[in-house]
């Protein structure tokens, strides 16, 4: 066990070092920023004397070098936008992303978790044809457009819920469910296999043999036997939630980070956009890391 | 659990559910695609042709309504039917070329890894965790961002961003196959490694690769369309449907085809290529098929 788990940080450290590399490598493939930043009469002494201040005239593995001390100093530079701290602008940002990204797991927890178990309990049914339906469109549909689409109608049509911003508990509703229905279908496809899987096994059989009522076999027996697989494939699409809630966070102005990225790419603010990346990015890589933790000591059979 | 994101299980579960439905997914992918070579034939209109007098034109079965545009026209009055087929063509070759980039990289650096084993593997095996560790649209965003939008930046951010998993299932089918007799016996005929790689190995591992490429271009058709539709995809004069949605985005209240039209679309395109996909599955890898 603990072997496993140094093994496990080791690798974790190791990736993230190739994430850090890659957030580098960002800002190297723009070019040279000195046409960016600097005005179009600057003149090439001007130009090189901006180069060596900002140590672009370095060797590259150096200029990595100095760019992951700065960041183990939580330093990812001036956002150019704002005049302030990238990495501070970024941090401000990431509790409405946490936000949104929690709610809309909460709803597709909800809505999963039914779905799937039923469908499991009721295979090939008309409810489990149903479920299925509902898993295969949720995974084929674009984040915006649904997105577009709830807001046409309960926003504008209907006039129930307000089209943007953040706010009461109103203004996270359409965000939510927008960004969660893509995690809803992916959870109640695998919590229905899950199930399947479960109640197909010697030790529920056994139960239901030995005369328990089904919802008791099910609910109590079948369903703690599944909850390792969806509970780790739910933490999983924790991560694609905070991922992909820059699409819903640009469609209804939630002021998360996904907002102030697009924001800043748009403004061609690369601080700000590399800050964002690796923040997300080391969030995700720790989030893996616990899933595995916890797995392993869930079910010690389990090594990699 | 070392492996970051599992691999989508889209369940052979789709097989009992609808016998028809990959009949009819196969037809609607073929439909697309025939959309997409033929456009030039098939289109009604020219889809840059902007005629003010159809601005904002509903479609015909509504009243005002005509087939002159029969899935209605856009604010400056272009046909969106001929831009959805028009619109075909650049989702289907972006996202062609890119998993054929993401896949061609994956497969060979999985090959890589998996044949050569140890330190080799280990580093592999590190880089390809850390791509799935990346927030997948904010680092496509950000590599388009410093690229410059165009076609070809797309594809190659598309193929940089998607390589990962192909290596991941390459690598771990290399490691099942390995020391398998077959391959055993070729290296004792003193085949040389990289012939083995590629004459006995890699056609046990095609299936697997098939596969996951039709349910990738799915992902990759709305991976592409969100960036249009952020404005760091496709550009103008450029057609993509992801694009069309966010122009019509405008207009959303008193013309909603401008929006439903587009969306409705990638929705058929990728629920028929993952139907495909899965139909596909089932037939050419029934190991990763689930029920």
């Amino acid at each position: 066990m603990g072997f496993y788990i140094l093994r496990r940080l080791g690798q974790t450290a190791v990736t993230a070092v190739f994430v850090s590399m890659i957030v580098f490598s960002l800002a190297r493939v723009t070019g040279d920023p000195t046409i960016l930043l600097l005005p179009t009469e600057a003149t090439q002494e001007d130009r090189d004397f901006f180069r060596k201040q900002i140590g672009i005239d370095q060797p590259l593995h150096l200029q990595y070098l100095t760019f992951v001390g700065r960041v183990l100093d939580g330093d990812m530079g001036q956002s150019f936008r704002y005049r302030e701290p990238a990495l501070g602008l970024v941090l401000s940002r990431l509790p409405a992303t946490l936000q949104l990204a929690f709610v809309s797991m909460l709803f597709a927890t909800l809505i999963a978790l039914p779905v799937g178990i039923l469908a499991a309990v009721r295979r090939d049914t008309w409810i489990d044809t149903l479920a299925r339906w509902f898993a295969t469109l949720g995974q084929a549909t674009p984040t915006f457009w649904l997105g577009l689409i709830l807001m046409l109608f309960f926003a504008v049509h209907l006039g129930w819920l307000p089209t943007s911003g953040r706010g009461g508990v109103e203004h996270i509703i359409l965000p939510a469910i927008t960004l969660g229905w893509f995690s809803a279908a992916a959870i109640a496809r695998l919590t229905r296999s899950a199930m399947l899987e479960a109640m197909q096994s010697d030790f529920v059989r056994f139960e239901r043999l030995s005369g328990l009522p089904e919802r008791i076999v099910v609910l109590k027996h079948a369903l703690r036997n599944a909850a390792i697989p969806i509970v780790t494939y739910m933490a999983l699409q924790f991560g694609v939630l905070l991922s992909g809630a820059v699409v819903t966070e640009t469609v209804f102005a939630w002021p998360g980070v996904g907002l102030i990225v697009v924001d800043a790419i748009n403004a061609r603010d690369y601080p700000v956009v590399q800050a964002a990346v690796l923040v997300t990015a080391m969030f995700i890589l720790l989030l893996n890391l616990l899933v595995d933790l916890v797995y392993s000591w869930l079910d010690p059979r389990i090594r990699y | 659990m070392s492996d970051a994101t599992p691999l989508p299980r889209r369940a052979a579960w789709l097989r009992d559910m609808l016998r028809g439905a990959p009949v009819l997914a196969t037809l609607l992918v073929a439909f697309f695609v025939i959309a997409a070579v033929f456009a030039p034939w098939i289109a009604p209109h020219d889809p840059s042709e902007q005629n003010f007098l159809a601005s904002l034109a509903p479609p015909f079965w509504q009243e005002e309504g005509s087939l002159a545009n029969p899935l209605g026209a856009d604010n400056l009055g272009r046909d969106i039917l001929s831009r959805v087929i028009y619109g075909a063509r650049v989702s289907l070759v972006i996202s062609l070329f890119a998993i054929v980039l993401a896949g061609t990289v994956g497969v060979l650096l999985g090959l890589i890894a998996g044949y050569a084993g140890g330190a080799i593997d280990s580093l592999v095996m590190r880089i390809v965790d850390a791509f799935l560790a990346m927030p997948f649209i904010l680092m496509a965003l950000g590599f388009v961002a410093a690229l410059g939008p165009s076609v070809t930046n797309i594809i190659i951010v598309m193929g940089i961003t998607n390589w990962a998993r192909y290596a991941r299932l390459v690598r771990g089918e290399v490691l099942s196959v390995k020391n398998r007799d077959f391959v055993a016996l070729a290296r004792v005929a003193g085949q040389p490694r990289w012939r083995i790689g590629i004459k006995h190995i890699l056609p046990n591992v095609t299936n697997s690769i098939i596969v996951l490429a039709t349910l990738d271009l799915g992902r990759v058709i709305i991976l592409e369309s969100s960036l249009s539709f952020l404005g760091l995809g496709v550009q103008p004069p450029d057609i993509s449907w992801g694009l069309m949605l966010s122009d019509g985005r405008a207009y959303m209240t008193v013309a909603w085809w401008l929006t439903v039209v587009p969306g409705m679309t990638i929705l058929l395109a990728v629920l028929s290529l993952n139907i495909f996909g899965d139909w596909l599955r089932d037939r050419l890898d029934p190991r990763q098929a689930r029920d």
